[in-house]
């Protein structure tokens, strides 16, 4: 989607405008060169969509060669009713629609922009040097509007030219949170991208199905001719004999002899007979498994494709999602596709065949009786389409108030030592009784419906059938048609109705699959949230020289990294400390480029990261999570996990600088133990140990250490320091810590706060400048006396001694 | 912490207390200590570790096949001394209960029978072997699964 796009829908919406000339198009890079002239035209667009009073009212203001910086449209007034409201920035002045008219500030005039939120509601405003100038209201859906108001502000306050921050920018409008559209059967149609591959034997298939339904319409046809050609003559040779018994010796012999010829023709017939089943039996089955096939593989394909689609995703879409519900969406849904397209596609191809079929076999036969065999087919057409709606809203209520009680299940189950502290077995008891009976009252609905829907269509059949057998016997009697006819328009009718019924069947089946083909694509739709380069470029060997340029992030409207700027030397040591939601997980995150930022730029060795290929550059990186995440399968697997063809030497040098070799030789199976396996559960301090290895095996150039120490104690800490101590040598280095005694090698301490750099130093410097940093290590201290430890504090004591080389 | 060349060869011997004792090529001996496998598994016969009886590494020998004659074959004696993971050579029946199932089988220590928690305790290993666990957490190994008899095969089959 191109910015003017997104501009024209926010107009559409009605929703405030926002636009900074630095945006561009998502996910996509533009070239620097250029993009200024282009964007600044856009804005003018942006400009030019404004409802006719406003435009005219900004454009009548602008003074030439003025020129637009950032537009917001506040949608609350200072009562917070709604009410179109308008802000505008350009390079000279602040503007900002006060009743009729355009009240300018210029920009000397205006200290600071803020933008607020808070519940739902937001501020933006303006300061003075000494007053609050302005203060504009707007719903939380236009925060990120307001900030990209302030964020142009602080360009122009700072002197950055426009177009100076990052290439690549985020598109502020969310993407996927379109309002999720109904059922919609289409979407299994795009099922058919997934066929492609399978065409010659889908072919083959509809072939076989089309030569099986042909075949099945065989034998009752030969119904006709055994009857009106061998049983009927049969019965009349007989009344003749017996009606005559004068018959000379010749006649009878003659009549005896054309008996035995009707006769063999039964054998004529009936051998057909038999041959057309069975040709019938063997093309379905030949037809079942064909299709079967092809449609296994269309369901891996579709998994396959799925998975891989969902390992390319951003973590944020993970974040967003519960795993369960990805895992039933590649598990679940694929198979249901898988059936929808073996059985109930093939039958209900087979079923409008056969019922086409059987119609024009019927019509050619006898127009008339076949006019009275069709002519309940409308009516329990129309049943079926009417009811079937009302049990598939049925079905939707059962299956809601079903949710209903489960998750009251899923939540009373874990919580139960709530419910039994606090004595309320009984309310949730009532509880489930209720969630029962909203599932008792739906499904009484549509019992009442479908209890009805069935014998009704066998009561239409037998009606149809009566209708048949008064026509039949009519057109018999005034002798339009034969008993033959007759005999096998009641053996077509029979399919026929069967037919019917199993297709009214297949309504249900067709909504499930199209809800589940649905919820699989709108997984494939997803764009992968961290794009692969166009024209990448692919690191020899890695320096490890890492600069955040004035990089910011934005997690929806929340402001995350808010403009850091971060220099790291290959090999040095960076700890970020900062309270919990200062943004350092998020920075650690931008530079591993598990997202991409809003804006300004990560480089390593002086290339933006964007331009390498993501694989490429996630090998270089290292990284000890806080909870180590050990995958099925042995420890030597684990450790190799990184460089699947690792030797093992190589593994046992790493386990060994990770201080884990030891341990794992006291295991049951050495480095071939399962990891998760009964009996071989690690402790804490073991599994981050082998998580180090892993990291270590990979000899990466950069290095992110997450908190890597801090879900276990302090003896385990040590052990595992030791182990960090090996890993992040020669490296360059970036680690989180709550404990501020983690980071005692580390060369600068970068203190975050609310997503921006405060301070930047050495552990000594800091502490004696007595900043932020001074208190969080003072509120540390102080936790530390409280607990009543023992020792003094290890928390940092300035230089720091090897304290940590003992044997643990 | 250990380098092969520098401390091979080395020789085994068993001191007054049944203890085996390892002298280092530099003179130096531990006692008390213990062979493991490093990858019982994956490379039995690679990765031996040495290690004392407060569970320290003394030696690390990484080819068993530099060492010489003797040595090499008290080494294996004192593995099989400490290892015990039967062979299965045969199935003779399985009866299934709820999860556990009880399984008589034929190994190359003799005829027992023993009980699987759940079919999670069976796992494959490498291309065509397998390994059962018991509810003790004895470790049973099939080496190769082809190489059963029809019987013992078709068992497997439902659990692989």
């Amino acid at each position: 989607m191109t910015s003017k796009r997104l501009i024209e829908l926010c107009h559409r919406e009605n929703r405030g405008v926002f636009w900074t000339p630095t945006s561009s198009t998502a996910a996509k890079k533009t070239p620097r060169a250029g993009n200024e002239q282009r964007t600044l035209t856009e804005l003018d667009a942006t400009c030019n969509q404004l409802p006719e009073p406003l435009r005219g009212m900004v454009q009548a203001v602008l003074a030439t060669g003025e020129s637009l910086r950032a537009i917001f449209q506040p949608d609350l007034d200072v009562r917070l009713r709604y009410c179109e409201g308008l802000v505008v920035l350009t390079d000279r002045r602040l503007l900002a629609q006060e009743g009729a008219q355009l009240r300018a500030w210029p920009l000397d005039q205006v200290a600071r922009l803020q933008a607020r939120d808070r519940g739902g509601l937001g501020t933006l405003e303006a300061f003075g040097p000494t007053t609050r100038l302005a203060c504009w209201y707007h719903t939380v859906g236009l925060a990120g509007a307001a900030r990209d108001l302030t964020d142009a502000f602080d360009r122009l306050a700072t002197g950055h030219g426009p177009g100076e921050p990052g290439p690549d920018d985020e598109l502020a409008v969310p993407e996927g949170e379109k309002p999720t559209a109904p059922v919609n059967v289409r979407s299994l149609f795009r099922l058919f991208r997934f066929a492609r591959a399978h065409t010659t034997a889908l072919v083959l298939g509809l072939v076989l199905t089309l030569g099986g339904t042909a075949a099945g319409l065989v034998p009752p046809y030969l119904t006709w001719p055994l009857v009106d050609k061998v049983l009927e003559p049969y019965q009349d040779h007989v009344k003749e004999m017996r009606s005559a018994p004068t018959l000379s010796a010749r006649d009878v012999r003659s009549i005896e002899r054309e008996r035995l010829a009707g006769f063999r023709r039964v054998g004529f017939y009936l051998i057909a007979f038999a041959c057309a089943s069975l040709l019938a039996w063997a093309l379905g089955w030949a037809q079942g498994w064909v299709l079967a096939w092809v449609s296994e593989r269309i369901s891996a394909d579709l998994r396959n494709t799925t998975y891989a689609h969902l390992q390319r995703l951003s973590l944020d879409y993970f974040g967003t999602k519960r795993t369960g519900d990805l895992v039933a969406r590649i598990s679940n849904d694929t198979d249901r596709i898988c059936n929808f397209l073996a059985d109930t596609l093939v039958d209900f191809i087979a079923d409008v065949l056969m019922i086409v079929g059987t119609a024009v076999v019927l019509i050619s036969i006898d127009p008339i009786l076949a006019a009275a065999t069709l002519c309940t087919f409308p009516i329990i057409a129309w049943l079926t389409v009417h009811l079937r709606d009302r049990m598939t809203h049925g079905f939707l209520h059962g299956g809601r108030a079903w949710d209903g009680m489960t998750s009251l299940l899923a939540d009373t189950i874990p919580g139960i030592r709530v419910v039994k502290a606090f004595a309320q077995e009984r309310r949730e008891i009532e509880r489930f009784r209720a969630a029962n009976l909203r599932i008792i009252a739906a499904n009484d609905r549509v019992n009442r419906v479908w209890t009805f829907f069935w014998p009704a269509v066998a009561l239409l059949t037998q009606i149809g059938l009566l209708v048949v057998w008064v026509v039949g016997a009519w057109q018999v009697f005034s002798g339009r048609v034969t008993v033959g006819v007759l005999v096998a328009f009641l053996a077509y009718i029979g399919r026929f109705y069967a037919r019917l019924e199993s297709m009214s069947r297949m309504v249900t089946a067709t909504q499930k699959a199209a809800a589940s083909s649905q919820r699989l694509f709108e997984i494939l739709d997803r764009p992968p949230g961290v794009p692969e380069p166009a024209h990448p470029v692919h690191p020899e060997k890695i320096g490890g020289a890492i600069e955040v340029r004035n990089a910011s992030f934005r997690f929806g409207s929340r402001q995350v990294i808010d403009g850091v700027s971060l220099k790291v030397r290959p090999g040095e040591m960076i700890g970020l400390v900062g309270t919990t939601g200062a943004g350092k997980s998020t920075l650690v995150n931008l530079v591993c480029r598990f997202y991409d930022v809003s804006e300004g730029a990560v480089l390593v060795d002086g290339t933006d990261i964007r331009s390498f290929p993501i694989a490429e550059y996630r090998r270089h990186i290292g990284i000890v999570l806080q909870d180590p995440f050990l995958f099925w399968g042995s420890i030597a697997e684990n450790i190799a996990y990184g460089k699947p063809d690792a030797t093992r030497a190589e593994i046992v040098a790493a386990a060994r600088a990770a201080r884990a070799h030891e341990f794992i030789l006291q295991l049951s199976d050495g480095y071939d133990s399962m990891v998760g396996e009964r009996g071989h559960t690690l402790s804490g301090g073991e599994r981050q140990r082998i998580s180090i290895a892993r990291a270590l095996l990979i000899d990466p150039s950069i290095l992110i250490l997450d908190e890597a120490t801090s879900s276990v104690d302090t003896q385990t800490e040590r052990e595992i320091q030791e182990a960090l101590d090996n890993l992040v040598r020669g490296r360059t280095t970036i680690a989180i810590a709550h404990r501020l005694s983690t980071l005692h090698k580390a060369d600068r301490l970068v203190v975050l706060e609310h997503g921006r750099v405060v301070e930047v130093g050495q552990h000594a410097d800091l502490l004696a400048a007595g900043g932020r940093y001074a208190q969080l290590y003072q509120a540390q201290m102080q936790a530390g006396q409280e607990l009543g430890s023992p020792e003094p504090p290890r928390e940092l004591p300035p230089p720091m001694p090897e304290r940590e080389g003992g044997d643990a | 912490m250990s380098d092969n060349a520098a401390t091979l060869p080395i020789r085994l011997h068993h001191d007054a207390f049944g203890r085996l004792v390892v002298t280092l090529a530099n003179g130096q001996s531990h006692s008390g200590v213990t062979p493991v496998r490093a990858f019982p598994f994956s490379a039995p016969d690679q990765w031996i570790s040495l290690c004392d009886e407060s569970g320290k590494e003394v030696l690390c020998l990484t080819e068993v096949s530099e060492l010489d004659h003797e040595t090499r074959d008290q080494l294996a004696a004192e593995l099989a001394r400490r290892e015990f993971i039967p062979r299965i050579l045969r199935i003779l029946d399985v009866v299934e209960g709820g999860v556990a199932s009880q399984w008589f089988v034929k190994t190359d220590r003799g005829d027992t029978s023993f009980e699987l928690p759940s079919e999670d305790n069976i796992r494959r290993m490498g291309s065509d072997g397998a390994l059962l666990i018991d509810s003790h957490g004895i470790r049973y190994r099939i080496t190769s699964v082809p190489q059963l008899d029809a019987h013992s095969r078709r068992i497997l089959r439902q659990y692989l």
